[in-house]
């Protein structure tokens, strides 16, 4: 379960304004917004990177999937899921056996096992996002707080990506993900959070908030959504 | 991670490098003569030279490699650089103005205040380089060639103070060589390793957590700001107390943790101590060349420079530097 309210202020600028979000086992909140409207902020402030005014209420500690990591050393997949038990493991310790069984099943999860002795810095964008969820599970997390993960990646592996969060998400995950594309959220979300300068513009089902009107004023451009074999579709005009 | 068969033989290289380093030098020994010497027969220069002279010096160019390669390794995960060691960052200028004052002026032990101006020094540069933050690459070693030479500046002056006898003393130690081993020393600066080391040693996996940055550490659930106070101030003392002794050596705290990244990967789990291994193995081969092979006793430095300098052109050729 997450609950909060928040506000958050760079210096003097008020970055999110009063920006409620709940989320309940199982479901997808997807955060949709233009760039710079404090989709990534929201994201931090909820992972306790950024603290923000207002409250959060949790339960457990949540596992963030950043956009990128730092590149500096080329640790392997399996060094690099392993360091998501870095809470669990005191500053005299290092992993143990059971760690490294956890961190594998994290691998097997999200379908990269083959991957585990490989540089991380010498796989694909869309590996690399499925690496930093597998380090988000290794750490025990049940909240997943994804910084949009499809950004960059080619069409096959966007899909690769948010199909393994949805299936997360039916495992029992609770999973909050900043995303730019409409039809994404429709396709693999539950509730939307409509974004613009810091402002909550709607808040809701997918279903309900993913409107021509909603969408036309949080992008300012002319758009249609149609229904194709049952699948609603937003066509830019 | 490196294989079982590899991990033996690099931790095994320092103990008999250390053992063959006892029987070679430049007044001539047989082995058998060593050999005696090393079991406690006192008779003859061969316990002297041995004992005395050998022993010490091989002693502190192991624990020399070691923790200079060491506290590389610590600094450049730490600060997510692969450009930095002890002496880029200044840490070794600022020790080297603390034992010249220690030398020149207090006529006491020089590891405290060596300690002491190696931490601020690593402190100086830390402050400067940071912007809100983070610490950009370039800025953090542009920031360590100034306090660098702030204290070789401040260092000039001591030298200037100095009467002639201590002035003689300062020059030669900062020359950079492991000639004037004797015990003291040793004992000195195993018990500042000891120290250092092992508290780096066992929080070593942290520092993987650490080299991917604050925000991430933070999202992680580790708080680096007091990691980072224990990883300055260890690798501080490590690089310190070698400077103290035998002055600046070069290099070896940039190469080696690229070497053993190379061949073994960047885990610090496994990266700390295979970077002592190889450190202290490097050294020694390069103090036995100084001592044994060469007609007049050049200080191991140079060794070390002429042999770093070309490997770090090649890496920056390779493009890719970790």
């Amino acid at each position: 379960m997450v609950k909060a309210r928040i506000s958050f202020y760079y210096g003097n600028k008020k970055v999110l304004h009063d920006v409620r979000v709940d989320v309940a086992r199982g479901e997808i909140l997807a955060i949709l917004g233009p760039n710079g409207s404090g989709k990534t902020t929201l994201i931090k402030c909820l992972a306790g990177i950024l603290h923000p005014e207002g409250e959060i209420i949790m339960d457990g500690f949540p596992g963030y999937v950043p956009q990128m990591p730092p590149s500096t050393f080329p640790y392997s997949v399996l060094e690099m899921v392993i360091m998501g038990r870095a809470r669990h493991i005191g500053l005299w310790d290092i992993p143990t056996e059971k760690d490294y069984i956890r961190a594998m099943n994290a691998l097997k999860m999200v379908g990269i096992v083959h991957l585990a002795h490989r540089p991380y810095t010498e796989i694909s964008g869309g590996e690399l996002r499925l690496v930093l969820i597998a380090r988000a599970l290794t750490s025990d997390a049940r909240i997943l707080l994804l910084d949009e993960p499809t950004a960059h990646l080619d069409f096959k592996n966007s899909h690769r990506v948010l199909k393994v969060i949805r299936k997360l998400a039916n495992e029992g995950y609770e999973v909050v993900v900043s995303m730019h594309d409409p039809n994404e959220c429709i396709r693999y979300a539950d509730k939307v959070l409509l974004l613009n300068q810091g402002k909550v513009k709607a808040y809701g089902p997918v279903n309900e908030i993913i409107t021509q009107e909603n969408l036309e004023s949080l992008y300012g451009v002319n758009l249609r959504i149609e229904n194709v074999n049952g699948t609603r579709v937003v066509i830019p005009c | 991670m490196p294989s079982k068969k590899w991990r033996f033989s690099i931790y095994s290289a320092p103990f008999i490098l250390f053992f063959i380093s006892l029987f070679i030098g430049k007044y001539p020994l047989t082995i058998s003569e060593v050999a005696s010497a090393l079991f406690g027969n006192k008779e003859g220069i061969a316990y002297v030279i041995v004992w005395d002279i050998r022993m010490p010096r091989v002693l502190l160019a192991i624990v020399g490699g070691a923790s200079l390669a060491v506290a590389g390794a610590v600094l450049q995960g730490m600060f997510r650089n692969p450009l930095v060691s002890p002496s880029i960052l200044g840490i070794s200028a600022g020790a080297s103005f603390g034992a010249a004052i220690a030398i020149v002026f207090l006529s006491i032990a020089p590891y405290i205040p060596a300690f002491s101006f190696a931490l601020l020094a690593a402190y100086m540069t830390y402050s400067i380089a940071k912007v809100r933050e983070n610490i950009p690459r370039l800025s953090l070693v542009l920031s360590g060639i100034i306090v660098a030479s702030l204290f070789s500046a401040m260092l000039y002056v001591v030298k200037y103070l100095a009467d002639p006898y201590h002035l003689a003393t300062v020059v030669y130690w900062l020359m950079g060589s492991f000639n004037y081993a004797h015990w003291n020393q040793v004992i000195g600066i195993y018990i500042a390793f000891l120290i250092g080391f092992t508290l780096i040693y066992c929080s070593r996996w942290h520092l993987n957590i650490v080299s991917l940055g604050d925000e991430e550490a933070k999202a992680l659930g580790v708080n680096v700001k007091n990691m980072r106070f224990m990883y300055i101030s260890a690798s501080a003392l490590l690089a310190s107390a070698i400077t103290a002794v035998c002055g600046i050596i070069g290099w070896i705290g940039l190469i080696v943790p690229h070497i053993t990244r190379m061949a073994f990967g960047a885990d610090h789990k496994t990266l700390i101590p295979l970077s002592a291994a190889v450190g202290a193995t490097l050294m020694l081969a390069a103090d036995d060349v100084v001592r044994v092979v060469l007609p007049y006793e050049l200080p191991v430095s140079v060794i070390t420079t002429l042999l770093g300098i070309p490997f770090f052109i090649y890496l920056l050729r390779r493009g890719k530097v970790w």
